[in-house]
């Protein structure tokens, strides 16, 4: 009876889930688990998280329909709404515009990212389950509106591998006062997959950047002790016959010791040109968008060095209910604080695609910008929006996706999605689709089921891909 | 078509047929129908329900080669020979029998009788759910448990030993050796306590003789140790998810979580039977017979529920049934794999995919848990909560008698009562107490005259009154309250509603009765202090609506409506206080949940389910609820308060005012005589009640002397009853079929699924008026339930030995692993029940194996041939767990607090890790990085990680840190410190090589900080040097700046004479007299100024002579405007504590303030905002007048208005001056200035407005960087960039060298090097 539990060291391998990423890859095929990046053209992914849900409405899908409508009441059935405050039709306070030579329309609200409107595919028929920020923030991050599951991070880094050992394969960069959205750092958790890819969170503008980063010793005396301890567990592994694990601890100090040098350098912008802080924005009389530009400058920064999955964290300006987990809540002062969000990310972000593509980076880095849900086409109370998750829009850039197009539409009111209806799991199916993974083959094995970042759903919306 | 070839034709015999109807078409029906049919869909093209499917195959090409297994793509497919076609997708490899099993049948030729594609009823009878379950039923997991005896092997005692011995002989692997005592009594201690061995045990261990006596020994003790339970307890918690907090936005406490941890940690060390944790797990608010602590005075079986409540909860959902889905499913799902080690879970949406469980048994599970709300409940002893209760009725029913007599004997007093009673607030139009209508009328008689004319509007409006009133009782609303269906909990609620009548008295204060109350529910007739939750049916809402409640209470008691029982407050889940207020009719617009279930809650302030409130005394008092459909008659504020007046007023009607007095007084003896024989009816409860809020019945204790003893009495008894301690549990309420959801979709309900336990095992219904519970936990203990007695050993075996029997132990499925040893697995689970279902028992029997005992280094055989260890030919190394590494920390620096039980605590108290908080959206860092789940689902095999995290944790973490400092805080001779760290930390003696090497590396890292120190004081001197030519390049220029200008103008300010003055130039000195100051921490003094960065100051010694009439006078450059509350010149007595100061932004940003001791004398200016300090010095001023006249000074100009405050005197001998600091003697945050002192001046008297202005006339004497620089040459420009540039140099390598260390220094370093070493935290 023991033969086919036994069957090789193969077998046991797969089936512990020791922490070492490549042995763990149930699910994928061997030419995966042999350790080469897929053939995808995406070697990272950078999220631009819109946390609290940015107004589709007012960004990036126009509805002249609200301006005949204004100040209404609405022509179709209201669903519920979190607070149950809701008034007339709210026409976009903002201006739409064709830009680039796609004639793609963005709000004035993004005035830089018009100049790069050729890069970006807008999704317009975006739609998520839940209706709720902690949820919403879960379902968008991980597929499932609650905590556990691991992050799309988490997925990407476990199956495209390290391209680098001494930093990170999974960062999330703060600045300022950012703090991650509601639902709290498990939003970027590993969940079931092994704590290796788990995000590390940086801050990109203190010290220390990583917690526990900042040695404590000066490297000699550390050098010197940790030589010591290395003959030490030199000897007590060869007691265990080279105990796999116990090796691949050892092993983990080298990268221990390596990261601390590694994430100060990282971050170290001093060698950056005076033309790059302007692109981006560093040095912004608006303290908020000097903040975002740092962690926009450093996503690319970390771009070169590897790193495969990086979100960037928006700081708050304290409009409607817009705190600093949800900054971009406008259920109140829509317009002050949409305008207000706009201007903090809208020249870090442009800088970012420009830059990369400067670099020859961006056919290789994949941006997503997206919060948890959009918002409605009426007001709640007199000049904010509550949320809508039944259509919003999303847009990707880079990474082999056309640019300058939009996919799929919300009816006339952007209230629904209409037109080609796209969820959660179709964005991640794409995303991975783009870094040469089949969703449905990006598997873990947790509670007796083969379990994947887009669950049982998912299809790739090829419509978009150049 | 393609003919039948000839293995076809040769093959199709009848034992060959019945070959494949046996072995072949059940598992092609089980594992491939669902893709590859020609009804289900044919992935890739190929269809398996017939003979000619499988012959042509799909798109790659035919499936079987008859004769030729190896060829055949479908054998390969099921070997997972080939990449992408590893079939049946998504699942389990078929077990080997089964494929070589097709091997057999295509080496056969394939013979399939199946001519045609299957009809739909031929497809249903071999896919019907009741044959697959049979077939999956099949599994090891759902056979009986056997009784299988040991086998016996020669020279081996052990049941285990022997099961395990046994395997291992069919193999060429020889068991370990023993393992040594040293690291036997290591591994003991940690899996029985997670705890390293004291110092006492290691002696005593392994200096014992006779090893078996030893172990015995130390066996017994640590299953007695209290840290037992604590260990244990932890591991429990993993696999029922425990958390302190209900996660999503908000992150909701759930209030009392901890009290459940102390209960497993309790219930472990006083080894409770399992089977009894089981009960109480699942139902131990229901049990007959409930597990009472006489000690705690706590019923014990009710905490164990609380597991139940530690599910997530969304933030006010939208879809509130869609949350209740979610959160039920979080509780099956948990509970199915703690305790049955099955993935229910997985039934929702459609029958399990690999298991015999099906979507059915998921609803019939649901429909148990569905049949109970969240609620609280209070743990005390009965007697504890009902203490003193027989007592204070008899009490009470005293008091009515004797307040009632009061009152009928100050009956004479009415009359008077009645016209000293002013009851007329803001000229009401309505009466809303029974004075206010005696009010009304006089007042409507006083104007125009009649009293008829007065009294037949109020009539008239009676009138109209009972008119709505009849109307809103005529109408049928789809809810109304009946109190006798509604759900009653705490103390508070008695079974039966309250007659009219009923009251309550003040706890506490100056009046006697709290209320005298009309027939309805009342939480507070004996005790606010008794808990108290009462809730309606559910009822579900169509259409718009409003819910209408007719409530009272207090003390933050709280009225709701719940929808599908979501238990959290949020936007569209209002929740509303009871303030201490009269009456009301409390409203609530539901249109919003048309199409859900609500129900109505109320309760005292701690007894929410889930969002309590602080308030130990609490009450609330309901006589109506009704649902009012948009359009409907809605009630009416009720004047039943009035009903004996116009009732009397019917009989005889008044005439006259006094007539109308007449009434009342007639009324009011009536309605007390009534009320003291129990007969008043509602409206003379609330004639009562309103007589008594109006003053008309006396009510102050002191009114009442004949009734004060009693009342006091009653209120020290009340006072007696404890506040009960409550923990979240499960309520139960009305029991329904949950309908099971198509598809799991929860909009599309289909038929109802009775309640019951898995059809697997038992598909009776329950009979039940109840949940279900209790007839639950019953069927997981009953004797053909397989599953809970093997999750149990095998969970307990997994924890001893790092691997279960069943690796995968949450999971006893087919996508679970197989066990290892099937025979001992039924063997423990047998005897675990013949030993009373003891864990302990279990435990000790398992360490007291040779098996456990052995040494954990692998053979080369047993690397090569068993890798995973199945065989357990050795004991597995282990790394500890997170909640191990942090205590044994703790432990090393002798730093832990053994306390048990108890709040949570944050991770960075010394106390066991068990106790650390959990709250899901700040869990602790530490403990997370070496891997403490996320409190999301069943863990009963953590994952083991080697993150990059874990080693900088180790490396850097400041309490890791302060832990190895405090290990090497007292080192005595170094041999022996080595020595003794290694037996404290290690469990062992050091090597002679080990005590070399680490000797070495002690002296080696001391040589090195020698060295360092070396070189940073060589830099430092360097770096000194480097600055004082920097200050004297700057030095020069600015004397020559300030010559130049010819304008630093001290002669004129010295005219004035003052008491001190510091220039700083190049020193701290006075250069009047003798107040010579000192720096202290980072001031210097530099370019002519006093640098303070915030963290340093400067003092002078005491000054000579008293002063009352004072000016202080400073020029200062500030770093930043942010900085708030340092103060520039500050005279203060020598112990800091009272003192006069310049102060900059203490209680408004950029405003100069006199600042005083606790701000005694400090007034504000209210100048204008400080904007150029930073830019360029200003010179303040602050003249303190004999009168306590103060005025402020800004560069010479008043600055705001000068104020009149006390006047303080600082006495001779007793008084200094201090520098950048407001006051104080040390270091205080918050009162540090950041920025220059060019000059101050103290004058022992007050200065005139004209001599302040000359005082600063002219150039302060400052020179900005920018003049500096504009006028030196460029030799010094290029000489100061270098010099700058070196500094900056210095300065990186200064920091490359580390800050100065302890003098233990070294031997701290090797403290941590061993908290580094894997030894330390694996145990082997």
């Amino acid at each position: 009876m023991f033969a086919d539990h036994l069957s090789s060291r193969r077998e046991w391998l797969r089936r512990s889930s020791s922490g070492f990423g490549l042995l763990a890859l149930a699910g994928l095929n061997a030419r995966n688990a042999l350790g080469a990046a897929p053939s995808g053209k995406v070697k990272t992914v950078i999220l631009c998280y819109m946390s609290g849900g940015v107004s589709h409405i007012d960004s990036f899908d126009p509805k002249p329909k609200l301006r005949e409508l204004h100040g209404q009441p609405m022509p179709v059935k209201v669903e519920r709404t979190q607070f149950n405050k809701n008034g007339n039709v709210f026409a976009s306070p903002f201006e739409f515009r064709k830009c680039g030579q796609s004639g793609l329309e963005v709000s004035s609200i993004f005035p830089r990212l018009r100049e790069v409107a050729d890069e970006l595919t807008v999704i317009r028929s975006m739609t998520t389950p839940v209706n709720e920020h902690a949820q919403g923030n879960f379902a968008m991050h991980s597929g499932f509106p609650f905590l556990g599951y691991p992050s799309a991070g988490a997925w990407i880094s476990y199956g495209l591998g390290s391209a680098n050992d001494n930093l990170p394969s999974y960062v999330v960069l703060q600045s300022g006062h950012a703090v991650p959205p509601h639902g709290g750092v498990g939003l970027f958790s590993s969940g079931f997959l092994p704590a290796h890819y788990e995000a590390s969170i940086l801050k990109a503008d203190k010290q220390p950047a990583v917690l526990n980063i900042k040695p404590a010793q000066p490297n000699q005396i550390q050098t010197q002790w940790l030589d010591f301890v290395r003959r030490q567990d030199r000897g007590f592994s060869n007691e265990f016959g080279g105990n796999q694990k116990v090796e691949a601890a050892i092993n983990n100090y080298e990268t221990a010791f390596r990261m601390q040098s590694a994430v100060p350098d990282v971050c170290d912008i001093s060698s950056e040109s005076e033309a790059m802080r302007k692109l981006y924005g560093l040095d912004d009389v608006d303290p908020e968008k000097a903040a975002y530009a740092r962690q926009a400058l450093l996503a690319r920064r970390l771009t070169e060095k590897g790193v495969r999955f990086i979100e960037l964290s928006c700081l708050t300006k304290k409009f409607g209910a817009g705190g600093a987990a949800n900054p971009w809540d406008q259920h109140g002062d829509l317009e002050k604080g949409h305008r207000a969000m706009g201007y903090q990310v809208d020249q870090p972000i442009a800088g970012l695609i420009k830059d990369l593509r400067a670099r020859g980076l961006l056919d290789q880095t994949l941006i997503v910008f997206t919060g948890e849900f959009g918002r409605t086409p009426f007001t709640q109370g007199s000049n904010g929006r509550d949320h809508n998750p039944f259509g919003f829009s999303v847009w990707l850039a880079g990474g082999g996706v056309k640019g300058g197009t939009t996919y799929g539409a919300t009816d006339e009111l952007g209230y629904h999605a209409v037109e080609k209806p796209a969820s959660i799991y179709d964005l991640w199916a794409t995303v991975l689709h783009q870094i040469g993974i089949n969703h449905k083959a990006l598997t873990y094995r947790y509670a007796g089921r083969d379990v994947r970042l887009t669950d049982v759903h998912g299809e790739v919306l090829r419509d978009i891909l150049a | 078509m393609t003919a039948p070839g000839p293995h076809l034709l040769a093959a199709n015999k009848a034992e060959h047929v019945e070959f494949f109807e046996q072995r072949i078409r059940p598992v092609l029906a089980q594992d491939c129908y669902e893709c590859h049919s020609s009804k289900g869909g044919a992935e890739g093209g190929l269809v398996l329900d017939h003979r000619q499917g499988l012959l042509e195959g799909g798109d790659r090409g035919p499936a079987i080669a008859p004769g030729k297994p190896d060829e055949s793509l479908l054998i390969q497919a099921i070997r997972h020979d080939v990449e992408d076609v590893e079939m049946p997708s998504a699942a389990p490899k078929l077990d080997a029998a089964i494929i070589r099993d097709f091997e057999q049948w295509v080496r056969m030729g394939a013979p399939d009788p199946r001519d045609e594609p299957p009809t739909d009823s031929e497809l249903a009878a071999d896919t019907e759910w009741s044959a697959v379950m049979e077939r999956r039923k099949s599994w090891w997991s759902f056979q009986l448990i056997g009784d299988p005896s040991p086998p016996a092997i020669n020279a081996v005692n052990h049941p285990v030993d022997r099961f395990i011995r046994h395997h291992l002989a069919n193999t060429r692997l020889q068991p370990a050796k023993p393992a040594k005592p040293q690291i036997l009594v290591r591994r003991l201690t940690f899996a029985l306590t997670g705890l390293p061995p004291t110092q006492k045990q290691l002696h005593r261990f392994t200096q014992q003789h006779g090893r078996t006596a030893a172990i015995n020994q130390l066996v017994d003790e640590l299953l007695k140790s209290p840290h037992f339970g604590e260990r244990w307890a932890r591991h429990w918690m993993d696999w029922i998810r425990y958390a302190e907090s209900h996660g999503s936005e908000g992150d909701p406490r759930i209030e009392n979580a901890h009290l459940y941890r102390d209960y497993l940690i309790r219930a472990l060390n006083d080894d409770i039977p399992y089977d009894q944790l089981v009960r109480e797990h699942v139902a131990g608010d229901l049990l007959a017979e409930p597990r009472l602590n006489q000690e705690l005075a706590i019923n014990e079986s009710l905490v164990g529920t609380a597991h139940w409540r530690m599910v997530f909860h969304g933030f006010a959902p939208t879809d509130a049934l869609d949350e209740k889905v979610r959160f039920t499913d979080d509780q099956i799902n948990v509970f199915s794999k703690a305790f049955l080690g099955l993935t229910v879970s997985c039934a929702r949406c459609h029958n399990h995919k690999f298991d015999a469980i099906s979507q059915e048994d998921y609803y019939a599970l649901f429909g148990i848990l569905g049949s109970t709300r969240p609620g609280r409940s209070a743990i005390d002893l009965p007697a504890k909560q009902n203490a003193n209760m027989t007592e204070l009725t008899g009490l009470k029913q005293k008091i009515r008698n004797a307040i009632a007599n009061a009152w009928l004997g100050s009956a004479d007093d009415l009359p008077s009562r009645l016209l000293n009673v002013s009851i007329l607030e803001k000229n009401p139009d309505h009466p809303s107490s029974p004075m206010q209508l005696l009010g009304m009328v006089k007042r409507d008689t006083k104007g125009s005259g009649a009293f008829a004319v007065a009294w037949q509007k109020r009539v008239r409006e009676w009138g109209a009154y009972q008119e709505s009133l009849a109307a809103y009782r005529r109408t049928d609303y789809p809810v109304q309250a009946d109190f006798t269906k509604w759900f009653r909990e705490g103390t508070g609620l008695p079974t039966a509603s309250s007659q009219s009548g009923e009251f309550s008295i003040e706890p506490a204060g100056d009046h006697a009765l709290l209320g005298i109350f009309p027939a309805g529910v009342y939480s507070h007739l004996i005790s606010q202090n008794h808990p108290a939750r009462l809730s309606s049916p559910d009822f579900r809402l169509k259409g718009k609506n409003t819910l209408w409640l007719r409530v009272i209470g207090g003390g933050k008691a709280m009225a709701r409506y719940v929808v599908e029982n979501y238990p959290r407050q949020g936007t569209v889940y209002p929740v509303k206080e009871l303030g201490d207020e009269d009456w009301q009719w409390m409203r609530f617009n539901v249109d919003y949940w048309d199409g859900d279930d609500i129900h109505i809650e109320l309760t005292t302030a701690r007894d929410a389910p889930l969002l309590t409130k602080e308030s130990d005394q609490s009450w609330f008092g309901i006589t109506d609820a009704v649902l009012v459909p948009e359009g409907a008659v809605h009630p009416v504020e009720p004047r039943d308060f009035l009903e004996p007046i116009f009732a009397a007023a019917k009989e005889s009607p008044p005439e006259s005012l006094q007539d109308l007095e007449a009434i009342y007084i007639e009324v009011l003896k009536n309605s007390v005589n009534a009320w003291k024989q129990g007969k008043a009816d509602d409206g003379m409860a609330s004639f009562l009640n309103g007589c008594l809020k109006d003053g008309l019945l006396p009510n102050t204790l002191r009114e009442l002397e004949s009734v004060k003893a009693s009342i006091e009495r009653y209120r020290e008894l009340e006072n007696a009853i404890p506040i009960p301690t409550r923990v979240p549990t499960l309520a139960e309420w009305q029991a329904e079929d949950q309908p099971l959801f198509d598809r799991g979709n929860h909009k599309k309900p289909l038929e109802r699924v009775s309640r019951r336990f898995l059809e697997a095992i038992d598909a009776k219904p329950y009979n039940t008026k109840l949940s279900g519970r209790l007839e639950l936990a019953e069927d997981l203990l009953r004797h053909d339930n397989p599953f809970t007695r093997r999750v149990i050993v095998n969970r307990v075996w997994h924890h001893l030995f790092g691997q279960g029997i069943v690796p995968s132990t949450d999971n006893f499925g087919r996508m679970g692993e197989k066990p290892s040893h099937p025979r001992l697995l039924d063997y423990l689970a047998t005897r675990f029940v013949e030993d009373g279902w003891s864990i302990k028992k279990l435990i000790r029997l398992i360490v007291t194996s040779k098996t456990w005992q052995q040494d954990s280094r692998p053979s080369a055989a047993a690397r090569e041939t068993d890798p995973g260890n199945s065989l357990l030919s050795h004991f597995n190394i282990q790394r500890l767990d997170a909640e191990s590494i942090r205590d044994s920390l703790l432990v090393a620096a002798d730093k832990l607090d053994r306390r048990l039980y108890g709040p949570p605590i944050s991770g960075r108290i010394n106390r066991r890790s068990v106790y650390v908080q959990v709250v899901r959206n700040q869990l602790d860092p530490f403990l997370t990085t070496f891997d403490a789940p996320v409190p999301f689902s069943t863990t009963g095999r953590r994952a083991v990680t080697t993150v990059p995290a874990q080693s900088l944790t180790l490396f850097n973490d400041p309490f890791v840190l302060d832990l190895a400092n405090k290990v090497a805080s007292s080192v005595g001779d170094k041999d022996r410190f080595i020595r003794e760290t290694w037996r404290r930390l290690l469990s062992r003696d050091p090597s002679p090589q080990e005590q070399t090497q680490a000797g070495q590396l002690i002296d080696s890292l001391q040589s090195k900080y020698t060295e360092l120190a070396r070189q940073r004081t060589e830099i430092q001197t360097q770096l000194a040097e480097e600055r004082r030519e920097v200050n004297a390049i700057q030095d020069r220029i600015r004397r020559q700046l300030v010559k130049f200008q010819g304008t630093r103008n001290e002669k004129q300010s010295l005219q004035l004479k003052p008491m001190a003055h510091w220039d700083f130039e190049g020193n701290l000195k006075d250069s009047i007299g003798t107040l010579h100051a000192e720096a202290r921490e980072s001031a210097r003094v530099e370019n002519g100024a006093l640098i303070v960065d915030g963290y340093g100051w400067a003092n002078t010694p005491p000054l000579p002579k008293t002063l009352s009439a004072k000016t202080l006078q400073a020029r200062v450059v500030l770093n930043d405007l942010k900085q708030r509350g340092g103060g520039v010149i500050t005279v203060q007595t020598l112990d800091g504590v009272q003192f006069d100061s310049i102060v900059f932004a203490e209680n408004r940003p950029k405003r100069w303030l006199a600042g005083s001791d606790h701000h005694q004398r400090t007034q504000r200016f209210d100048g204008t905002d400080e904007l150029e300090a930073v830019n360029k010095p200003v010179a303040i001023t602050i003249v303190y007048q004999d009168d306590g006249m103060v005025a402020g000074y800004r560069n010479g100009k008043p600055y705001g208005n000068p104020y009149r405050t006390d006047r303080q005197i600082f006495g001779n001998e007793k008084t200094q001056v201090v520098f950048g600091i407001r006051h104080g003697t040390s270091f205080r945050r918050g009162r540090m200035l950041h920025g220059r002192i060019l000059d101050a001046t103290l004058y022992d008297r007050a200065l005139t407005p004209e001599e302040v202005l000359s005082s600063v006339k002219g150039n302060n004497g400052y020179v900005s960087k920018a003049m500096m620089l504009a006028a030196m040459t460029p030799a010094q420009k290029q000489r100061l960039e270098e010099l700058n540039q070196m500094i900056r140099s210095w300065e990186v390598e200064l920091a490359s060298l580390g800050k100065p260390v302890l003098a233990n220094q070294a031997y701290a370093d090797l403290v941590l090097s061993i908290f580094n070493m894997k030894e330390f935290i694996y145990v082997r």
